[in-house]
């Protein structure tokens, strides 16, 4: 029997399938911080996050707000012979460019820029108005586009990179972390939480429980 | 339970790879919940593995023969591939640099080359055991693959903050490009090798 657009075998059990071997579960309803494992691989199929929609909701735009303030100030400042230089998340991507690898340029625009940048705001426009009680338009298509962006989205290996270029450089000369760093690691914080606490199986139930004109 | 011993494409339905609703769906109709189009496996998930695969083993190689960056103290340096900037840091006695790079440049990409080849040919070829050990290996590769990444991001920092005109300069290489290619090649395979396909192979040879 088909009820508000997922296929559910039994009362209350959904029907799952486990994306690493296929296996198919009768889901019952989890309790509260209850993980699912798919019983022939060990994969997990879902958990249950109690609030999840306001904690993803308040994770999410302070990670959007963290963002703007790594990109006002320098990563760090480099001091030699009198001279002073900085970086920025911009700046470090479009330098580059003066070099001529445009296709460097792009994938690091991309990767440490625009895609986590496009993630949070996809996912606030769909988590905002339906913590209001509500589901927006395109809500469908917004949070397709939070999934198939997200596994390209790289702050935390960027942050790697910060730290590495931070031990080489203080070698050769005076390297001082500037506030965009203490930013990008709060950032870091606050988008792997924002990640676990989203519960996308409900997430989808609820668009898919308003989208249920489908057959 | 007994009926629900078996997979969902044995059963012929199919999961959405991006909602996982499970529905009696035909091969490359749109899920009814969010329009994606289904496929009871990847297409054609085998011939595009192989394809990245060999694309990205054959670009590691000129990103390992081309320097990736310059450095120039004192109007002395000259241009260094990925391994000679391993060794330099393993000079000034920065071992765990030294580590950081290495296994992000060298371990990550190689590893997920030589895992994706592994996992290939133990499909092609039906092997029946060591499931459990190649989900895990596949599963390694999915939380370390984009790791190596961080070469990039640091030429990109390097060049942008050592600009100290006859003191010291860093000048990015031809390698990073093809470097960056061969991390988006492996990234790409990784996502279009299909793990149940190790399961499926499993079953049907025996």
């Amino acid at each position: 029997m088909v009820s508000h657009g997922i296929w559910v075998v039994g009362p209350e059990r959904v029907l799952f399938a486990c994306h690493e071997c296929d296996w198919l579960h009768r889901m019952p309803p989890l309790p509260e911080g209850a993980v699912a494992r798919c019983r022939r691989c060990g994969a997990v199929l879902a958990s249950s996050r109690p609030d999840h929609l306001v904690r993803t909701l308040t994770l999410t735009f302070a990670t959007l707000v963290l963002f703007t303030i790594v990109n006002a100030f320098p990563l760090l400042e480099l001091k030699l012979g009198g001279r002073e230089t900085s970086v920025t998340l911009l700046s470090g991507a479009v330098e580059l460019g003066h070099h001529g690898m445009w296709d460097v340029v792009i994938l690091v625009l991309l990767t440490s820029l625009l895609f986590p940048i496009l993630h949070c705001v996809a996912l606030l426009y769909v988590l905002m108005p339906m913590v209001m009680g509500y589901k927006p338009p395109g809500a469908v298509w917004m949070f397709r586009v939070a999934h198939s962006i997200s596994p390209w989205g790289m702050i935390g290996v960027y942050m790697l990179g910060v730290l590495v270029a931070f031990v080489k450089l203080s070698d050769m000369a005076t390297v001082v972390p500037g506030v965009a760093v203490y930013a990008l690691a709060a950032l870091l914080f606050c988008s792997t939480a924002a990640g676990n606490a989203l519960d996308c199986c409900d997430i989808w139930r609820r668009i898919g429980e308003v989208d249920d004109g489908h057959p | 339970m007994a009926i629900l011993d078996l997979t969902a494409k044995s059963s012929g339905l199919i999961r959405c790879p991006v909602c996982a609703l499970v529905t009696p769906s035909p091969e490359n109709h749109p899920c009814p919940r969010c329009a994606t189009p289904l496929h009871a496996r990847k297409p054609s998930s085998l011939q595009k593995t192989w394809a990245l695969t060999m694309a990205a083993a054959l670009l590691y190689i000129p990103a390992n023969i081309f320097p990736i960056m310059t450095v120039v103290q004192m109007g002395q340096g000259e241009p260094k591939t990925i391994l000679a900037g391993v060794a330099s840091l393993i000079e000034t006695g920065m071992w765990p640099l030294a580590m950081i790079v290495f296994i992000a440049s060298v371990v990550v990409p190689l590893g997920k080359i030589v895992i994706l080849i592994y996992l290939l040919v133990s499909v092609h070829v039906g092997l029946k055991t060591y499931i459990k050990e190649r989900i895990a290996l596949y599963r390694l590769m999915e939380v370390f693959g984009h790791w190596s990444m961080v070469d990039i991001f640091l030429v990109t920092l390097l060049t942008t903050l050592v600009k100290m005109g006859a003191l010291a300069t860093i000048e990015p290489n031809r390698g990073v490009s093809f470097f960056g290619a061969v991390v988006v090649l492996t990234i790409f395979a990784a996502r279009t090798f299909d793990p149940r396909l190790i399961w499926d192979s499993a079953h049907d040879h025996g």
